[in-house]
């Protein structure tokens, strides 16, 4: 009797508290919706007057700093609710990064004239593209957006859609994520003393500043010669080789340690140790070669990036017959996709015969694709998955917008090699 | 025509001489990074510890109470007191392995409590180590005593530290329970040889005899999965970007440098990221290794020798990735 007494006491407390938490983040994530409504009108009022009356600078001065405020408010309420450690993340999550993206596009309708807002947008697009780093769910910018937008006549459902209608540029960039470790207080590299440059470029991203680059090294190096900890910072850099050179050290061969090589639209890691008295920059590096082998359970191929085995090097069978086996691992692959999808979404495939035509093409395309140099220089598996729908759209359904699911279903066959 | 002519040799002159940002330098800078292994005109620590080792035999009286004589060094940190712990630590692990015994006690943490250090008097130490018996394992007493603990410069490190050092179980009864004893005095130092040996054949770009020496053709008997995880000697497969089926040989040094097989520029010695610069990338699935003795005595190569080998292949790389269409 007691027990139950003392059960009821506290379901009769925490219940109330657990409620309030509920409404407490319930109330929060309305008001990031409100904001995120508010940026996405002021996004298409900024529209209006930067095409409409060009003259209007402080009146363009107003909106940007009005969509700061907003985004800098989602960004409060995300930081908030992420260390609440609440369940439903992915909602505040999709709103933030689209709050950025949007910031992001504001910048780009300035670049043209500033051309720093590029590298301003770059920032933007890769914080918002971070929250989607250790997550499998779909990124934000291949979703559909809350509400259609409206830019120049034309209505865009998708974010992915706009940018690479209204953002072609930030493609141009590439994203350097770089780690600090092993430096100790004793060091005696003076941060103050460095400057980042850039020594080669394609012609056409030389147009692009990488102003905040110097910074951002500086004070993550400072940081960790005080606090004597790894430290890990981005930097959005335009395509590019580019190093770190030390006013103080007289030694012009240094400058090749701590060179990095940028292509663009690429997310690239990068760590930086301490060598006798430099540093030395080098990339952790992610690629591997796809595996089919891991990823077919009937594989009859030669074994060909087998893991851990580098089998690749007891190559027996001819190009033929791996081309074959590779694409029947493929088509395997797909099929067993298909199961985790809404593919009734994707074109017209309840008929039967678009259907095993789908297969071929979708197979085809992902072999060529992850047999290209393409596959190892882009973004992540969903920039691959986005790339690879294009294509089968164009050959199913030119003209018209790649359907989500698609991508997904792609994104999944990629995750098997 | 001929003030022309002397022009263009004068900016051809120009061209060769020039770094990566256009700034000419000195050939004898360039000269510095030549000779990797006598550079600074010092000797080796390697050569050091031999001579130590010839002559630095152990005391009579010592080997008379069951002590055993193991020589250490270390040159990996930029501190003497670091570099003195490591050295008796690899001393003193040395020991236990050829009483073919484990520790029992944080050997680290205990040596960082009371560190060892040439200008002050810690000499003795005590540990518990497991004594494997049939029936499982017996705690004993171990004693350490330094008898030599010198900084020496010398080309890996201007404060490298070497160490003599005599062990024996606090009690005989646990003396009487180990059955063998070896006398290598220091694997350490055959491992710095042997790793001397390869670094030397890398810097004369004979990459074939260095495969050898790493028994790259065998059987791997671990494969890392992260770059944090390789250590010295460690192989890895690079593949063409444009053809995946060509593959070529990467060997770890250490310090995210390598050496490797390119498709158009012999082999080189790079950093990672610096492959893609010729078209190719590291397979990170490839990640071998079939020589585990650098990794099972935390053998790294010096730190100046990796500076040294990398600016030497480093003047020649092309500046910028190649474009995705001409790779």
């Amino acid at each position: 009797m007691k027990t139950h007494i003392i059960i009821s006491l506290f379901i009769f407390l925490a219940l109330p508290c657990f409620c309030f938490g509920q409404s407490h983040h319930k109330v929060l994530i309305n008001k990031m919706e409100e904001y995120e409504e508010d940026i996405q009108n002021t996004y298409s009022e900024y529209q209006k007057v930067y095409y409409e009356r060009k003259s209007s600078k402080s009146e363009l001065l107003a909106f940007e700093e009005i969509i700061s405020v907003y985004v800098s408010q989602i960004l409060e309420i995300y930081e908030t609710l992420t260390l609440s450690s609440i369940k439903m993340m992915e909602k505040p999550r999709d709103i933030a990064a689209r709050s950025l993206i949007f910031r992001a596009l504001t910048y780009l309708e300035k670049a043209p004239l500033n051309v720093e807002f590029y590298e301003k947008a770059c920032y933007d697009y890769y914080r918002a593209l971070d929250m989607y780093n250790e997550s499998e769910k779909v990124p934000v910018i291949l979703k559909s957006l809350p509400k259609p937008i409206r830019v120049a006549n034309i209505e865009y459902k998708r974010l992915i859609d706009l940018i690479e209608a209204k953002g072609k540029e930030l493609f141009s960039f590439g994203k350097v994520q770089i780690v600090l470790k092993s430096f100790k207080i004793t060091s005696n590299l003076n941060a103050e003393s460095f400057e980042f440059i850039r020594f080669s470029s394609p012609a056409r991203t030389r147009k692009y500043t990488y102003d905040e680059a110097e910074t951002r090294i500086k004070s993550a190096f400072n940081e960790i010669l005080i606090n004597n900890n790894s430290n890990n910072f981005f930097l959005a850099l335009p395509e590019g080789s580019y190093f770190i050179r030390s006013r103080t050290i007289d030694n012009p061969l240094f400058p090749y340690l701590s060179a990095i090589y940028v292509r663009a639209n690429q997310q690239q890691e990068y760590v930086i140790e301490p060598l006798v008295d430099w540093i030395i920059m080098y990339e952790n590096p992610t690629t591997k070669q796809p595996d089919f082998y891991k990823a077919g359970d009937s594989y009859s191929g030669n074994g060909h990036g087998n893991s851990n085995g580098g089998s690749s090097f007891f190559l027996s069978r001819n190009k033929d017959e791996d081309d074959a086996a590779n694409l029947s691992v493929i088509d395997d692959a797909l099929t067993s996709a298909m199961e985790n999808v809404d593919i009734n979404k994707i074109f017209n495939l309840r008929d039967p015969w678009i259907r095993s035509r789908f297969a071929n093409v979708a197979s085809q395309t992902i072999s060529i694709h992850i047999s290209s140099p393409h596959y190892f220089n882009t973004w992540s598996k969903w920039w691959d998955a986005w790339e690879i729908s294009k294509n089968i759209t164009d050959k199913f359904s030119p003209g018209n917008p790649v359907p989500t699911e698609l991508i997904q279903l792609v994104y999944l066959v990629l995750q098997k090699f | 025509m001929r003030f022309f002519n002397y022009m263009l040799i004068i900016g051809c002159f120009l061209c060769l001489n020039t770094d990566a940002t256009g700034q000419i330098f000195d050939k004898s800078i360039l000269k510095r990074y030549e000779e990797c292994w006598s550079a600074k005109k010092e000797i080796t620590l390697l050569d050091t510890v031999k001579v130590a080792m010839s002559k630095k035999k152990i005391e009579e009286h010592f080997r008379r109470h069951d002590f055993i004589q193991t020589f250490g060094c270390a040159y990996e940190e930029n501190d003497i007191q670091q570099n003195s712990i490591r050295a008796v630590y690899r001393a003193i692990i040395q020991s236990t392995r050829n009483r073919n015994v484990e520790l029992r006690d944080d050997l680290l943490a205990a040596l960082r409590a009371n560190p060892p250090r040439p200008d002050n008097l810690m000499r003795e130490y005590s540990i518990y180590v497991n004594i494997p018996l049939r029936n499982g394992v017996k705690a004993a007493r171990y004693e350490i005593k330094i008898l030599d603990l010198v900084a020496v410069s010398t080309i890996e490190s201007s404060v490298s530290v070497w160490t003599r050092i005599v062990t024996r179980f606090a009690y005989k009864e646990d003396f009487n329970k180990v059955k063998e004893t070896k006398q290598v005095e220091s694997e350490f130092v055959q491992v710095m040889q042997k790793a001397q040996e390869i670094l030397t054949a890398i810097e004369r770009k004979k990459f074939s005899s260095m495969k050898k020496m790493l028994s790259i053709g065998n059987v791997a008997d671990v494969y890392p999965e992260t770059i944090d995880e390789l250590s010295f000697g460690d192989s890895m497969h690079l593949f063409d970007e444009h053809n995946q089926k060509k593959t070529y040989l990467g060997i770890y040094l250490g310090k995210g440098i390598f050496a490797s097989e390119t498709p158009d520029h012999g082999v080189v010695v790079c950093k990672f990221g610096e492959e893609r610069l010729y078209g190719i990338r590291i397979d990170t699935n490839t990640f071998r290794r079939t020589t585990t003795i650098f990794a099972e005595l935390n053998y790294q190569a010096p730190e100046i020798i990796l500076q040294c080998l990398f600016i030497k292949f480093g003047t020649k790389k092309p500046q910028g990735l190649p474009s995705l269409d001409s790779i």
